[in-house]
């Protein structure tokens, strides 16, 4: 063996299979349980059926022969939650008075007070994604992360006030340095992590995805005034090929996003490449989309046909359409946003440089994370899986 | 006699996987080429999750994630047989059975939907007195506000109006004998529409004294915006929509679509509990007119004429004042007219074209 080969055999990375085995049946059967029950429960089922979705897809998730373990439990989240609500109390409170001091002084200043509640939604998310990684598990051990979510929502802020500036241009830097910030401080036992891709590259191979957006943006509202036609007659025309164009783009770009990031992400010498096409995802995102038009069509029209019926029936069948309604959006888009999109992604790796992660010792971590960053998450409405 | 059977092993503490053999003596000791890496009395063996075909099993104070995958069928066996605690694991029960949800979800509903029925109302009414009249002036500013930026409307004050309406609000303080001062204010807004603001602003909108056939009808409606301000309306109404916010808030939350059912049950509960405030402010109209000698009768009148008939209309339930049919057959059974008008005929002239 020559020299040459030896170097190309070293630094051809070793590469290992991950792959989802989770079937879309069994994952069905879960969420036509599930919905249900999260009605029947004014909703307390959501940290139940959050637990057993992520059970499934981690559990399902097989790297190098063994699954990753889902460690964190309902109750935990639950407790989470109601520990986030009785904190938020007294500062919704201080909210509001603050509000009628500002709106003293100039009206509808007070909107501004949100700038505080999407500050404090990145300082949750941030902490949410602490919960999920701590009770993320490979090989009995587990995932971690550290870093202050007071810094990463100034971070985010600042990032975001840019990305508003420039009409979404920023983006692809903005999730580059706030992916930076997540992975450097995230941990598989004594590996960290970090973030590699680059904004440039993301705008790259996205710039056109920005312009679609741009353009359809600007026909969306500026084509009815254009042409002169009425605002109504405009946009009613201009609906349905506004919708095809926002999930063509959008599905493009979740492609491209995960791509980018999955190609982005190492844990110590551990990174992965992905072979997902532009187009892996717009099947999926069609699918949701054809579904939940037909839904609503079919739901409008037993609705015109309850303006028909007599007042209390009417009313009583309407009530149960409309519950039926937010069962099936329930679970198309935890089947379509969560379970496909995992699953599609997955089945693209390929993880190299797997013997990296041999041997790995824990990392000792002075204070484990409760759910109480879910919790916050949760309370101010964010949906999270 | 000791048997030996196969298994994987994690330590928990390096995430090294090692094919392990089970030796079932006196302890379960768990062996790699002939050393015993650990030894777990049967006791603190205990079973937990794993995907199907696997027995996973951990053991009390072992390393927190330490687990044995167990795939053979008879090592399975042998297993169950030797651990009498096998099935009493916390985490395979921590999240309660599905019954169990549904009926502590049950109880938590009924508890959080009586607080909001009884528990809120009560204490908006406890606590809305304890306001000083100071922060309840703080709250009105900041409405007035928004009230001037959302009408659009431009203060009106013909000088011949202005004192009409001056006069008018004067008599009408002098008999209802309102808790703090009131100034009225009327603004050139087409919508035909009366309110009043925490802290003892009303405004008049010139889109109602355009609608108004008699004065008597704008001195009803004046006198029930007053009634609002006696009793606390908007304070009870504040903290009320905010407990309620707060309470349905801990039911639902991400379940997408749910937000709206919330808001469904809010819009049911304060619709019915205005209900209540507006026909305690009409009520407190009556008896301010009754003072003044004035009927009561024509403001039902104006309101039935802007409001247009609701009897029949759909949803009643969802209606945030009493129909106008029922205010007005109210308000004409308090009706007692003993006196003069208040304004002249020419001051009441005066007044409905104080926006001109």
């Amino acid at each position: 063996m020559n020299d040459m080969t030896m170097e190309a055999a070293q630094r051809a990375p070793e590469s290992s299979d991950i792959v989802f085995t989770g079937h879309d049946d069994e994952f069905r059967d879960l969420l036509f349980k599930g919905a249900p029950l999260e009605i029947v429960t004014v909703g307390f089922y959501r940290f139940w059926l959050a637990t057993k979705i992520r059970q499934h897809l981690w559990s399902h998730t097989i790297l190098d022969g063994d699954a990753f373990a889902y460690l964190g439990t309902a109750r935990e989240l639950l407790i989470g939650f109601f520990f986030a609500m009785a904190i938020l109390a007294p500062i919704y409170l201080a909210s509001f008075l603050l509000g009628v001091e500002v709106e003293r002084e100039k009206s509808f200043a007070s909107l501004l007070i949100g700038v505080f509640f999407v500050a404090f939604w990145q300082f949750a998310t941030y902490r949410a994604r602490r919960y999920r990684l701590h009770r993320t598990a490979w090989r009995g051990l587990r995932f971690q992360m550290d870093g202050s979510g007071l810094s990463y929502a100034l971070r985010a802020m600042g990032w975001e006030l840019l990305t508003i500036i420039s009409l979404g241009l920023a983006l692809p830097w903005m999730q580059a340095a706030l992916e930076r910030y997540k992975m450097r401080h995230t941990y598989y036992g004594e590996l960290r992590g970090d973030f590699v891709a680059t904004g440039d590259n993301f705008f790259k191979h996205g710039w056109r995805l920005w312009v679609g957006a741009a353009l359809t943006t600007t026909t969306f509202f500026a084509g009815p005034v254009l042409t002169g036609i009425t605002k109504e007659a405009g946009w009613l025309l201009l609906m349905l090929p506004t919708l095809a164009a926002t999930v063509f783009i959008y599905a493009r770009y979740k492609a491209l996003q995960w791509k980018w990031w999955l190609e982005g992400v190492c844990i110590g010498d551990v990174r992965a490449t992905s072979t997902l096409e532009r187009h892996a995802l717009s099947g999926n995102y069609w699918t949701f989309t054809g579904l939940l038009f037909a839904s609503v069509v079919a739901a409008l029209t037993v609705a015109l046909a309850i303006g028909l019926m007599p007042k209390i029936p009417g009313i009583i069948l309407g009530v149960l359409i409309y519950l039926a309604l937010i069962v099936q959006y329930s679970i198309l888009w935890r089947t379509y946003f969560v379970q496909r999109v995992w699953r599609i992604v997955v089945n693209s790796l390929t993880i190299h440089n797997l013997h990296a992660a041999q041997e790995v010792a824990m990392r000792l971590d002075a204070s484990p994370p409760t759910a109480l960053g879910e919790g916050f998450a949760d309370s101010l409405d964010v949906v999270g899986f | 006699m000791t048997a030996k059977f196969e298994a994987i092993y994690f330590d928990g503490l390096v995430n090294k996987k090692r094919r392990v053999t089970l030796v079932l003596g006196p302890t379960l000791d768990i062996c790699e080429d002939g050393a015993v890496l650990s030894a777990w009395s049967y006791v603190d063996v205990r079973r937990i999750p794993a995907p199907p075909d696997v027995m996973r099993l951990r053991a009390i104070g072992a390393a927190q994630l330490a687990h044995l995958d167990i795939r053979d069928g008879d090592t399975q066996r042998e297993i169950e047989r030797h651990c009498p605690k096998l099935a009493d694991d916390a985490a395979l029960h921590a999240d309660g059975s599905t019954l169990n949800i549904v009926g502590w979800s049950f109880a938590a509903t009924v508890s959080i939907v009586g607080l909001v029925w009884f528990g809120v109302p009560f204490a908006a009414d406890r606590l809305a007195p304890l306001v000083p009249v100071a922060w309840e002036k703080r709250l009105g500013d900041a409405a007035e506000g928004q009230v001037r930026e959302l009408f659009d409307g431009k203060s009106c004050a013909s000088p011949k109006g202005a004192a009409a309406l001056a006069k008018l609000s004067q008599r009408l303080q002098d008999a209802s004998g309102l808790r703090l001062p009131a100034t009225i204010e009327a603004i050139s807004s087409k919508t035909p529409n009366a309110f009043a603001l925490p802290g003892g602003k009303v405004f008049i909108l010139a889109g109602l004294l355009e609608k108004a056939q008699s004065q008597d009808e704008i001195l009803g409606v004046l006198a029930h915006e007053f009634g609002h301000l006696q009793n606390r309306d908007h304070l009870r109404r504040v903290i009320a929509d905010g407990g309620i916010a707060y309470l349905f808030g801990l039911l639902f939350g991400d379940v997408t679509g749910g937000g709206a059912i919330v808001f469904v049950g809010k819009t049911l509960l304060t619709a019915a509990n205005s209900r209540e405030t507006e026909a305690q402010a009409d009520a407190f109209a009556a008896q301010t007119l009754a003072r003044l000698g004035r009927p009561a009768k024509p403001m039902g009148e104006l309101l039935l004429r802007v409001t247009g008939k609701e009897k029949d209309g759909f949803l009643t339930i969802l209606h945030d004042h009493p129909l106008s049919e029922d205010r007005l057959a109210k308000l004409s059974a308090a009706d007692k007219a003993t006196a003069e008008p208040v304004l002249t005929a020419d001051e009441w002239k005066a007044l409905q074209k104080i926006c001109d």
